[in-house]
């Protein structure tokens, strides 16, 4: 028995890294998955794990920008699952990250990209997905946010931004469908351990978050999936509008932290 | 025309710090002062200093710790002054002892910690159980608490005090749910690494160097900066704000925790949560 048991989900970004274990653990814990990415053969990839697995998973290709497409995914779960349950606005716009710098030299089309994709995209997912959610008697949304969106930093300037609309969204959703059943719920993750992680920060960077997380280790995708399974399942049924911190503790302390632990 | 003519303060804590720069600030904005401190001495050169400058106060002895004394100290104020309007409640057990007794949770004795409740968080509540009568009697009145970012986050030890600061945060709230319908507000102020008497007790200047790189503003935080703050929320313009807390600590706390190193380093931050895989 699964915690998703008999529940269809839909996870943007679910080609790879932290959207990837998300749809895994999903289709594990019972529920049939609509993979969506805009890499439509990472997506694939990702429902051949999920099936290989005994699981249910359709490949769903999705460019969260445009409504027509977001409108197609969640149609695709419909017409294939016959439902919608759960929805985890995942995906966020990576591409422009390394032009997303300081707010003196932002470039317009950086500012508008990652607004359309990050904050928008996930609007749009809400939108489309609330009507069949309703009509059901429910459902739960999961929205990713970030710890940049809480805190300020030398760059990312437009991420941060568009990653706080995500928490306003959030509370904003719980609050208009909740007597309608639908929960609504975002996780901010703090520095995880993937692949990309390591291709792309530098080694010492990477000790550096280390010593910015209180766990012993930095967070792993699943320990994000885990979360989103939860928040999705009816152990949560009671937990609607937080963004929950999924971390380390990289939120909690006092700035001089890490600088502590490394002289004691 | 001062900011608080007319208002009759109290300041715990008066004598030295943020407590001193908070007197010295409501004496030359029209306030009559009770300059309270367990160091009476320290006291009445504060309350001597604003009264040489044209403004009117006194010292009081106070041990927060101590009921009859708080009462005594607010008494104080009315006898003297004839009202109260202003409790800036301020005091709290920043000892170089506090600093050695105060441990990380494994060793922490029963004794410190209830020292540092007794002191540092029930005195306020205290403060403010004595002084609203008076200030209801008097139309309304305005408390400031002085909380601490380390209520707000956590630390390797000080594990007492922070927790007793966080319970500042949850007794302004009350205080200010409680009371608001009868005009008073009350609100905190959250100071970041600010440079008084015990911060360097407690920290050589090279560590209070270092802390200052965590600041957005390129230094630390002195008293005044605290004391505007503390006039601002005493004061009317502020009329409209209470059950708040204002953090004074240069942003210390607005950024994520790896900011002091990518100055350090020059390097940025280009990762985000979802890179893939």
């Amino acid at each position: 028995m699964g915690v998703l048991d008999g529940k269809v989900a839909i996870v943007t970004g679910s080609g790879s890294g932290i959207g990837r274990a998300t749809a895994q653990r999903m289709a594990a814990e019972g529920a049939a998955v609509v993979v969506a990415d805009i890499n439509l053969d990472s997506a694939k990839e990702t429902v051949t794990a999920i099936e290989s697995a005994g699981g249910r998973a359709v490949a769903q290709w999705v460019d969260i920008g445009e409504e027509d497409a977001i409108e197609a995914m969640v149609r695709t779960a419909v017409e294939t699952f016959g439902r919608l349950d759960c929805l985890h606005n995942n995906a966020a716009n990576v591409t422009v990250v390394p032009r997303d710098i300081e707010v003196a030299d932002m470039d317009v089309e950086v500012w508008d990209a990652t607004m359309r994709v990050n904050l928008r995209g996930a609007m749009l997912g809400c939108k489309h997905a609330l009507p069949q959610m309703v009509q059901q008697g429910g459902g739960a949304i999961v929205n990713t946010s970030s710890m940049a969106g809480q805190f300020g930093d030398l760059n990312r300037v437009a991420y941060g931004v568009s990653k706080a609309g995500i928490d306003s969204l959030t509370r904003y959703v719980a609050t208009q469908y909740g007597k309608r059943g639908v929960r609504c719920n975002a996780i901010a993750p703090g520095v995880v351990d993937t692949p990309a992680l390591a291709a792309n920060v530098p080694p010492e960077q990477v000790a550096m978050f280390l010593r910015s997380t209180v766990t012993p280790t930095l967070g792993k995708p699943d320990d994000i999936a885990g979360v989103v399974v939860f928040l999705a399942s009816d152990a949560a049924r009671f937990i609607t509008g937080q963004v929950i911190d999924v971390d380390g503790g990289m939120g909690m302390h006092t700035p001089l932290y890490g600088e502590l632990i490394a002289g004691s | 025309m001062g900011r608080v003519d007319g208002k009759v303060a109290v300041v715990t804590g008066g004598a030295s710090g943020i407590g001193r720069a908070s007197c010295l600030l409501f004496g030359r904005e029209g306030a009559a002062v009770v300059v309270a401190d367990l160091d009476e001495n320290g006291a009445e050169v504060v309350a001597k200093q604003i009264t040489a400058d044209g403004g009117r106060a006194v010292a009081q002895r106070v041990d927060i710790g101590d009921e009859a004394s708080i009462q005594a100290m607010v008494e104080r104020a009315v006898s003297e002054f004839g009202a109260l309007h202003i409790l800036f409640n301020n005091a709290a057990d920043t000892s170089l002892n506090a600093m050695i007794q105060d441990t990380p949770v494994t060793e922490m004795t029963v004794d410190w910690w209830d020292h540092a409740m007794r002191i540092d968080l029930r005195g306020a509540m205290l403060g403010c159980k004595h002084a609203i009568p008076h200030m209801i009697a008097a139309g309304g009145g305005a408390i400031v608490n002085t909380s601490s970012n380390q209520g707000i986050v956590g630390d390797l030890t000080q594990t007492a005090y922070a927790a007793a600061k966080a319970g500042i945060i949850q007794l302004t709230q009350s205080v200010a749910t409680q009371y608001g319908r009868r005009g008073i507000r009350c609100n905190a102020v959250s100071p970041g690494a600010i440079r008084t008497p015990a911060l360097e007790r407690a920290c050589p200047p090279e560590i209070i160097e270092n802390i200052a790189k965590h600041s957005l503003v390129p230094r630390i935080g002195e008293p005044e900066d605290l004391a505007n703050t503390v006039l601002f929320l005493a004061s009317d313009e502020s009329a409209y704000i209470t059950g708040h807390v204002i953090k004074v600590d240069g942003g210390q706390l607005a950024h994520l925790p790896h900011y002091a190193y990518s100055i350090d380093t020059g390097t940025t931050t280009t990762y985000t949560e979802d890179s893939g895989s």
